[in-house]
């Protein structure tokens, strides 16, 4: 399914930054979905998705999330997710963190 | 049973994220942490993190595919060498560090010819190219505190970055003339429902990416009492009008924006809109806006760089004269274009926070990492600089968000043998002007 | 005749062995410049760069050795500030707006200024506190705050910008009349100019306060002007080497008639006639050059006027509980009506002002103009035919409306020298540091002007070309500059007044307000000596 990837920051992650970036790949690893999302591609709380864009991809838990709207994944950054983010000559040296179209689905 | 010899508790500026919080109280006893009052739990978390094991203890330089330990006059011997023989050397990071440490660094990027760069490029950067376009019409924190009576938050959600943004400064703040929230009214306008969304009284929901589009159909409303003919389906018409509406009956209202607008669809025509958009707000009543800014000193890095240079941030000094243009000279484009031969960090982590695809342009390059903290930068570093942490264990100066400067206090003695960023790159800068 | 140097202080006889001569034979010899107005360090200056990155391609200044020193036309980096006004064999320079939150970011900057003694004037006339204490008429504690402020911020006067008309514009309003009420509070700006003069005469601060006046900019403001300069006659004249006791900053902004734009016209008359017949007021000028400038000032009202005028950039930033501010770029052009009446105006007052020593050159720099422009000021007052030529240049219909073609008034060498140096100095308080005489601060500038029998008046571009570069700029005894180049490193002083004292009721006040009202900690709003170059308190430490 294409999504909109927005990253965000999350007091957890906050905590992690200054010196504990190590636990954040266990910690953060997982997305947020919309629940008619996470049945459109058929993946419980907690199943393991994957996030693509061009080469690059990035593997999550899924977690459900109602507030959020439709086609929206959320995910807290962290160094995993940068990858997925690509080089943008436009933006006047800005990187394309939030906003970003990818690919979601569930790894059988 | 211990006995206690000493406690004493220590006044503190939070070096965590821009509200530079400097009411923290530190009670030591024997030197060692007891309790921290008034912070939230990042500041907590970072004012601990002095005791922490995980912490870069040893100057490393790279053997083959091992690190071995070295003094610090043979890494500070080192770090000259690959400087002083680097065509074009980037120096990136300097948010989480004082102004007196990136005074130093400017003076190195600019004896080497290289570039200074720092993480505003990759997270406000777009406000300053926007204030360079039009200007920006802000005020400090107090002025919100004492008189806004309407407070927005546009894509940034201070109850997971900026904690104790809403009691020290705006929403839940008392002030002069607003004495408590009951009199305040806050709006907030994000692509998802956060956490502060929540405390609202209004909450917009805009389309990832529309927030251009969002900000001139207000502007539209706000000019002419009513939206424009297109049909926006980027946000709910109706939601927007209500929004005029409240912001039409403000006396003294605020902006307060995020990564949310500056990292998304137009970049920095985003901010052009908003500033607009203030500026039109001036006709009426009073109407300021402040960036939400990440780093405890990431302002203090473009007020310095500005007053050292005329530029913000991404000042390239490899002409002999520093020139400045984002999109060419900030760091992930002098990364991706392979422009740059070395990388200095100097407290930042660029491997772990920039792009994939520019980060997998630094494998081969020589990177030097000046940090207290492991992080994936210092993992892949060819030498290893760790450092005191500023703000905890050594003093200066940092700026708030609003441009206020207040002093960094050392909170504790480290127990570790190490200098300060600054210590560090005075001994750097003078092994480069002695070699030179 | 010789001039002997030693130790940094002009001597009768030298007692060290093999001193430096310099062979000063034809040149002109004038004590080292004092600027006591213009914008060079601090907040608003750092925002006027960051809204302007393309003022910083204009000038990039590099040393002798190739190096680069600095960058910035109308806001050069502090290195290149103290260059470019060494160059032009200035010695003391006065910033002349610091609001108190953000004072350690103006000495900051200030550190970075070689060559120079600095000073900084702070802002008072919008602080709250102040207001509040004028309001319940606790006058002893005003002083008190005073003194304990100045202290605070290491800044060594009291500087008044639109009083009251801050708070106002706090609100998005403004205020016109000095007779006018400020928002939630029950006091005029009328109180504030006369309760701060009294308050610094009674402290005994070395400099008058300095005003900028309300409704500055605006036509029809020289009624403003005097009806604020009136306030304080009662007050008599100050002790010490400044008696004034009022100084009237950049007055040719505040010396406008008209009731429009388009009926605008000088009032440089009525003022100067002010000026003549009383002696408890200075001025300087802010005489405007024709180019382009970033404007800044803490009258936040009246750049958000000048950005609506304008239609360009607009930087406007507040201070908490104490300033506004803002920020505006602007070209001034000979053929633009108004821009040609404020030239006019400036030279007016210079000229129809009789006693140089109440008057200084200033560009209000970068407001007017740069101050590296000050040579071309210099040659205007002392040629007519200069100030001619530049007249028929100007926009026609002002041309026939000025009274500047009717001045036959030419300065003097010597008068030039007085409104350069010896009286911006008096009016600073530092008169020793601007005076050849033994024992005295020896800072020296000298001038290849040409040959000095003939006068030195009649070559414009020779003179102009000679003031702009000093052969020498001696310092505190030592070379600082030869012919353009650096020579050695120095820094001057940081001169700023005010004391702590134990007042329980001082104390109990300050508290208040930062508990209350302001978003930093006490201890943190104080600038520590070691933030400030070379400090030199003027007054006590500690009061009682």
């Amino acid at each position: 399914m294409k999504a909109i990837l927005i990253t965000a920051r999350s007091i957890r992650q906050g905590e992690l930054i200054e010196g504990l970036k190590h636990l954040m790949s266990t910690e953060l690893n997982f997305c947020d979905l919309n629940p008619e999302d996470m049945l459109k591609i058929d993946v419980k709380n907690g199943d393991k998705v994957v996030l693509r864009r061009d080469n690059s991809e990035i593997f999550l838990k899924a977690r459900c999330n109602p507030t959020l709207p439709l086609g929206l994944v959320y995910v807290i950054v962290h160094p995993e997710v940068n990858k997925l983010i690509p080089y943008n000559k436009s933006l006047r040296g800005m990187m394309p963190g939030k906003g970003l179209e990818i690919e979601i689905e569930k790894i059988p | 049973m211990k006995i206690i010899v000493n406690r004493i508790i220590v006044k503190a500026t939070c070096p965590y994220c821009g509200c530079l919080c400097d009411d923290v109280e530190v009670t030591l006893e024997d030197g060692e942490i007891y309790s921290i009052k008034n912070a939230c739990p990042l500041g907590r978390m970072k004012i601990n993190s002095a005791t922490s094991n995980v912490r870069n203890l040893k100057y490393l330089i790279k053997s083959g595919n091992d690190k071995i330990e070295v003094t610090v006059d043979e890494a500070v011997e080192e770090t000259a060498n690959l400087l002083l023989s680097a065509d074009k050397p980037i120096l990136y990071g300097w948010s989480n560090t004082s102004c007196e440490a990136q005074r130093l660094g400017l003076k190195i990027a600019k004896i080497l010819r290289g570039v200074w760069d720092n993480t505003t490029s990759v997270c406000h950067g777009t406000a300053a190219i926007a204030t360079a376009e039009s200007g920006i019409p802000s005020a400090t924190l107090g002025e919100v505190k004492n008189r806004a009576d309407l407070i927005i938050y546009w894509g940034s959600n201070p109850l997971e970055a900026h904690p104790r943004h809403f009691k020290r400064y705006s929403y839940y703040s008392k002030g002069r003339f607003v004495s408590n929230n009951a009199r305040r009214k806050m709006i907030v306008i994000d692509v998802r429902e956060t956490s502060a969304a929540r405390l609202a009284d209004k909450f917009i929901q805009v389309k990832p990416n529309s927030d251009y589009k969002v900000i001139s159909t207000l502007h539209h409303i706000i000019k002419f009492g009513e939206p424009p003919e297109r049909k926006a389906a980027e946000v709910n018409i109706n939601d927007l009008m209500e929004a005029a509406k409240l912001i039409k009956e403000a006396k003294f209202g605020v902006v307060f924006f995020g990564l949310g607008l500056t990292m998304t669809g137009y970049g920095y025509c985003n901010l052009d809109a908003l500033y607009s958009l203030i500026r039109e707000l001036n006709r009426f009543s009073k109407w300021v806006t402040i960036p939400m800014r990440g780093h405890y000193n990431v302002t203090g890095a473009n007020i310095v760089a500005s007053y050292m240079t005329g530029f913000p941030f991404a000042v390239d000094f490899s002409t002999g004269k520093p020139y400045y243009n984002p999109g060419e000279t900030t760091i992930i484009d002098l990364l991706y274009h392979n422009e740059c031969d070395l990388l200095m960090s100097v407290a930042a982590d660029p491997l772990g926070t920039l792009p994939g695809e520019v980060v997998s342009k630094t494998i081969g390059m020589k990177i030097i990492a000046q940090d207290p903290f492991p992080t994936p930068t210092t993992e892949a570093a060819d030498i290893v600089l760790p450092t005191l942490i500023c703000g905890v264990e050594t003093g200066g100066t940092a700026y708030r968000m609003d441009g206020v400067p207040i002093p960094l206090k050392p909170i504790l003695k480290s127990r570790l043998n190490l200098l300060s960023d600054e210590e560090l790159l005075k001994k750097i800068l003078e092994r480069i002007s002695w070699r030179r | 005749m010789d001039i002997l140097i030693e130790n940094g202080v002009f001597v009768e006889r030298i007692k060290g062995r093999d001193p430096i001569v310099i062979n000063a034979e034809r040149k002109v010899i004038l004590p080292g410049g004092v600027d006591l107005h213009s914008h060079f360090a601090g907040s608003k200056v750092t925002l006027g760069r960051l809204l302007r990155p393309e003022e910083h391609r204009l000038r990039h200044q590099f040393g002798n050795s190739g190096n680069h020193i600095g960058t910035g036309w109308a806001t050069p980096t502090p290195f290149l500030c103290g260059y470019l006004y060494s160059k032009l064999g200035y010695a003391k320079i006065v910033e002349p707006a610091v609001p108190p939150l953000k004072a350690r970011h103006t000495h900051e900057e200030m550190r970075g200024i070689p060559y120079m003694d600095k000073m900084s004037l702070l802002l008072l006339g919008n602080s709250w506190i102040i207001m509040d204490l004028i309001a319940q008429k606790r006058l002893k504690l005003l002083e008190k705050y005073v003194l304990w402020v100045l202290w605070a911020s290491k800044t060594y006067g009291i500087k008044l910008v639109a009083p009251g008309s801050g708070e106002a514009w706090a609100w998005g309003k403004s205020i016109t009349h000095i007779d006018d009420e400020i928002p939630n509070f029950s006091i005029t700006p009328k109180d504030i100019i006369y309760n701060l003069a009294r308050v610094n005469k009674e402290i005994g601060l070395k400099t008058p306060v300095h005003l900028h006046t309300n409704n500055l900019g605006s036509p029809g403001n020289y009624q403003t002007t005097i009806d604020s300069l009136k306030t304080v006659e009662n007050l008599g004249l100050r002790d010490g080497d400044s008696p004034f006791i009022i100084h009237l900053v950049h007055a040719q902004f505040s010396s406008y008639k008209g009731d429009s734009w388009k009926t605008f016209s000088s009032g440089s008359e009525e003022v100067a006639a002010y000026i003549n017949s009383n002696s408890h007021v200075s001025f300087d000028l802010g005489q405007i050059i024709f180019s382009n400038t970033t404007t800044m000032t803490a009258d936040g009202a009246w750049q958000y006027n000048l950005y609506r005028l304008t239609g360009g950039k607009w930087i406007n930033n507040d201070v908490e509980n104490e300033t506004a501010s803002g920020i505006v770029p602007y070209t001034f052009k000979r053929k633009n009506y108004v821009n040609a009446i404020q030239w006019a105006v400036g030279l007016e007052l210079a000229l129809l002002v009789k006693d140089p020593w109440k008057l200084a050159v200033t560009t209000d720099h970068p407001n007017g103009g740069v101050f590296t422009s000050y040579p071309v000021i210099i040659a205007w007052l002392m040629n007519k035919k200069f100030r001619e030529r530049t007249i028929e240049k100007i926009n026609s219909k002002a041309k026939h409306i000025i009274i500047l073609p009717s001045i036959d008034r030419e300065y003097t060498l010597f008068e030039t020298v007085i409104v350069t140096r010896s009286a911006p100095a008096r009016i600073m308080g530092v008169k020793d540091g601007a005076t050849i005489g033994i024992g005295k601060e020896a800072n020296l500038a000298i001038y290849d002007l040409g040959d000095p029998e003939r006068d030195l008046g009649e070559n414009p571009v020779k003179l102009i070309k000679g003031l702009s570069s000093a052969n020498y700029n001696i310092k505190n005894g030592l070379i600082v500059m030869k012919n353009g180049v650096p020579v050695q490193d120095f820094n001057g002083v940081t001169y700023y007044s005010g004391g702590v004292n134990e007042s329980e009721e001082l104390t109990e006040l300050v508290d208040y307000y930062f508990k209350e009202y302001y978003t930093v900690e006490k201890e943190n709003y104080i600038v520590q000596k070691g933030e400030v170059m070379h400090p030199v308190n003027v007054l006590e430490e500690v009061f009682k």
